[in-house]
């Protein structure tokens, strides 16, 4: 099916020059190690192609379009895949852009948690790694004078992907919404901005959808229900004078019977030339026999660019429950568009505890992408 | 004879003057004349960066969209569009200075999917622009207040012009070579606890009337060199203030 998309791809790429249109991509190789054993994390080989342009003046565009497709080889299963990521096409009419098709969106303003970007479904199947899957949407996205207003509504309901071992088989019963009217997920996302400072941003969200990861439930058979919920958030932004930024963002959802809510604040400041972030979540939730649990973390994020070929990244996340995590990061640019990434990713804490259930995880991994 | 010779006397003595008046001026009177050189109220100009080390270079191409003067009261805006290499081609930077000297920037990143608010510290101002040898503060320009300064010379009709900071930053010091005719940079030379750390030396170009930078080789005396070349002028275009928004950065 996936294979349908590359003719009109490379019609695509003929009309060069009609719209303003490039063409361009990324080659991606690398492999991972597990630093408990000796065992290799064969890593997903992947090529993307991406078609993007302007429609008209490229200054004042009447529209604006983008095609990405992935191929991938996956090591384990020796199997390919293709897959279109991205396809929409957006029209400036006006003070509106109208986007359709397979697209990303990305609401609030926060960094490692973000309580209100709500819209995409995941690819965990690496947590600490997670991808957002482009889904079909259509989306509205008002500019005013000094403020946003952005509108989505999504007519298919696709599952994220979640960590760990799947459950399938027989005697599962997975539950997933059909699609019908009553499974057409919207919401939107108002923006302002107030000359204040260096800038103050405050947005608000609100959101109907179903929850992409299911909820498992074990009785005489395993069955996976995909709860309905709807989600209210806001986020704030401060720019301030001395080069402090103060971020924060929270949300609640309302789920039948366990609703669940998450708070974040950050600070993020240059520390001595290292662009240092701190945030602190707190995530709330309520299961079906009212028994609420409170989870608090902390994370800090260092970045620092000894020059212009060299990035190093620090990422470290602690839970009061005892566990944490460590990973620290290296990105090398060997030539434009080439680059090497060197990551480690290490878990402590009982195995009862949120990061600590992965201690036997840690994982390095190495990658080279090129991107043309 | 004789009037040829008087002639001759008078209009030398008047040449001299002239340019004795011209060598008097002060620091500030110089900086103040550069600083308000005709500019176009709107540029949009390409740039190619290159920056050199151990032999080894790397190289950014990037759109500028700019308008605006803080010596005329007015907010300057710019706003750059990364064209080159593919793993930046999309990402944009939004700048807004007032008058009073405060920025708000906005960065875009197409891979992270939203406008990221930034802050400006005197260490992001200070800091390098985006791995080159020039710092955020030497791209978005200085600001004429933030200084004293002091005329050290006058040779091939340049002021050498000290300038020091009111407050601290960066550089403990800049030495401008100013050209006397068209009150342009020709060279800065940045100095940091007493030692020269870098040199800035400009090329320019006419354009529509105004005398624009054709290159900006900034050199670093660690053995690095960034090169900036610009092309493709499109000066006192108009547009609109809808240009340096979110909605702009973006596309």
């Amino acid at each position: 099916m996936h294979l349908k998309f590359l003719p009109a791809l490379l019609l695509l790429s003929c009309t060069s020059g009609l719209f303003a249109q490039t063409f361009s991509g990324a080659l991606e190789s690398g492999a991972g190690w597990w630093l408990n054993s000796d065992e290799l994390l064969p890593l997903p080989q992947t090529f993307e192609g991406t078609v993007e342009g302007k429609i008209g003046n490229p200054e004042e565009p009447a529209g604006q379009y983008r095609a990405l497709v992935r191929t991938s080889f996956d090591p384990i299963t020796a199997a390919s895949t293709v897959a279109l990521r991205e396809a929409w096409v957006t029209a400036f009419l006006g003070p509106f852009d109208l986007t359709l098709g397979n697209q990303l969106v990305t609401w609030g303003v926060t960094d490692v948690f973000t309580p209100c970007d709500v819209v995409n479904p995941q690819d965990r199947s690496l947590p600490v790694d997670a991808e957002k899957t482009p889904v079909p949407m259509g989306r509205l996205l008002f500019n005013g004078e000094g403020f946003s207003l952005d509108a989505v509504v999504l007519p298919f309901w696709i599952a994220s992907v979640p960590t760990g071992l799947v459950v399938t088989g027989q005697s599962v019963a997975d539950n997933k919404p059909r699609f019908t009217a009553e499974n057409v997920q919207y919401g939107g996302h108002l923006k302002g901005t107030l000359n204040w400072q260096q800038g103050f941003d405050l947005g608000l969200t609100v959101f109907q959808g179903r929850n992409t990861l299911p909820r498992v439930t074990r009785a005489v058979k395993v069955t996976k229900d995909y709860d309905p919920f709807t989600l209210v958030g806001a986020d704030a932004v401060l720019a301030l004078e001395g080069g402090l930024l103060m971020k924060t963002e929270g949300s609640y959802r309302w789920v039948t019977g366990a609703d669940t809510a998450e708070g974040v604040v950050g600070l993020e400041y240059n520390l001595f030339g290292v662009k240092t972030l701190g945030e602190y979540i707190i995530d709330w939730s309520q299961d079906l026999t009212s028994v609420e649990e409170f989870i608090h973390t902390f994370v800090l994020v260092g970045s620092f660019d000894p020059d212009s070929r060299l990035s190093l990244k620090a990422v470290g996340a602690w839970n009061l429950d005892q566990s944490g995590l460590v990973s620290p990061q290296m990105t090398y640019t060997v030539a434009d568009g080439l680059k090497a990434e060197l990551k480690g990713f290490m878990f402590v804490g009982a195995s009862t505890t949120r990061y600590g259930t992965w201690s036997d995880n840690a994982l390095g991994e190495l990658t080279v992408r090129y991107a043309f | 004879m004789r009037k040829v010779f008087l002639l001759s006397l008078t209009f030398s003595l008047l040449l001299a003057g002239a340019n004795l008046a011209a060598q008097n001026l002060t620091g500030a009177e110089v900086m103040a004349k550069t600083f308000r050189t005709a500019k176009p109220q709107t540029s949009i100009i390409t740039m190619a960066m290159v920056i050199a080390k151990n032999k080894q270079t790397l190289s950014r191409t990037f759109t500028l969209y700019a308008t605006g003067d803080n010596t005329k009261g007015e907010a300057e805006k710019s706003i750059m569009k990364f064209l080159s290499p593919a793993d930046v081609k999309g990402s944009g930077f939004l700048s807004i200075r007032k008058v009073d000297g405060a920025t708000e920037s906005l960065l875009w990143l197409p891979a992270m999917g939203k406008v990221r608010r930034l802050s400006s510290s005197n260490t992001d101002q200070d800091s390098s622009f985006f791995g080159s040898d020039f710092t955020n503060r030497d791209i978005s320009g200085f600001i004429e207040a933030d200084f004293t300064y002091e005329t050290t010379g006058f040779a091939e009709n340049r002021y050498q012009v000290e300038a020091r900071p009111k407050k601290p930053m960066g550089y403990e010091k800049l030495v401008y070579h100013i050209d006397a005719t068209l009150f342009t940079e020709s060279k800065v030379e940045y100095f940091k606890a007493g030692k020269l750390i870098k040199t800035k030396v400009v090329t320019y170009t006419e354009v529509q009337g105004y005398q624009q930078p054709a290159t900006i080789v900034m050199t670093s005396t660690s053995g690095s060199s960034t090169t900036l070349t610009l092309s493709d002028y499109r000066l006192d275009t108009p547009f609109t203030d809808a240009m340096f928004t979110e909605r702009f950065l973006k596309q």
